[in-house]
């Protein structure tokens, strides 16, 4: 017989309390605040992620602010 | 037709078997939110605190450990909600908070040549063949975070916190716990109800 998990151990975050959360993983481990951080991180100044791990973390999160980090569309350059 | 209720219900299931894992070695607690609406559904995310746990080790040492996941509750044929992994990411740190290891899937990826495969990194300078042996991605196969909390608590000395150490049918409650977890996630992938 398995047992069910019954507890209550996982918060749920608003999407405000989960921008704040990023926003402060963002600040701490990269430098910059998190909407300079989705702009390089589209940019592609990260580089390859195995060279900067912290990015990829965070990058993963994305999806918590609504922002699929691997199919954005970056606007077309100006032309 | 699948009500919204069982939907719940699996959602609820899943993170709080992946919380119940996690608490046998950290009092930190898991954090989810909604994420991106994708093909299968709305994403969710797990997040084990934004700031990385720390672990106790039996000899006084300490580590630190970083969880992400990333699944969807995705609808069988038959109207059964299972969830699916979209990514995950388990990093480990030593007491200076240097990567020690790091598990991954995140099949997408960014650039030339995304990585579909679940992989390992290794976070060291060894030269293997010409690269470098920390950006090289070492195949694995889909590894369970139930797997690697045994792992933490067996060969790296992380100690289970105090009330799952106990002993309860002649086996440590953190043992029962993290197997009884696998099987919760096993059926919740696979849509037993």
């Amino acid at each position: 017989m398995v047992a069910r998990a019954r507890k209550n151990y996982v918060k749920e975050l608003t999407p405000q309390e989960a921008r704040e959360m990023l926003e402060q993983q963002s600040r701490r481990y990269l430098g910059v605040g998190l909407d300079e951080f989705v702009e390089k991180w589209f940019a592609g100044e990260y580089g390859d992620p195995d060279d900067n791990p912290d990015a990829l973390e965070l990058a993963v999160l994305l999806p918590g602010v609504g922002i699929d980090p691997w199919h954005h569309d970056k606007p077309a350059p100006p032309k | 037709m699948t009500s919204p209720r069982r939907r719940s219900e699996v959602d609820a299931e899943f993170r709080e078997t992946i919380a119940q894992m996690l608490r046998c070695i950290s009092a930190d607690g898991l954090a989810a939110f909604p994420g991106w609406q994708t093909p299968a559904g709305q994403s969710r995310v797990l997040r084990f605190q934004p700031v990385r746990s720390r672990l106790d080790q039996v000899n006084r040492g300490r580590l630190f450990l970083s969880v992400e996941r990333v699944f969807v509750l995705a609808t069988d044929a038959a109207g059964r909600p299972h969830v699916r992994t979209l990514s995950y990411i388990y990093n480990l740190f030593d007491a200076h908070d240097r990567r020690v290891l790091g598990w991954h899937y995140h099949p997408e990826g960014r650039g030339e040549q995304p990585i579909p495969i679940p992989h390992l990194h290794v976070y060291g300078e060894a030269d293997v063949a010409g690269r470098t042996l920390s950006r090289l991605h070492l195949p694995t196969s889909r590894v369970e975070l139930e797997t690697v909390v045994t792992f933490l608590i067996e060969e790296l000395g992380v100690e289970p916190r105090e009330q799952y150490r106990r002993m309860e049918r002649g086996e440590p409650r953190w043992r029962r716990i993290l197997r009884d977890g696998s099987d919760i996630i096993a059926r919740l992938e696979h849509g037993i109800a």
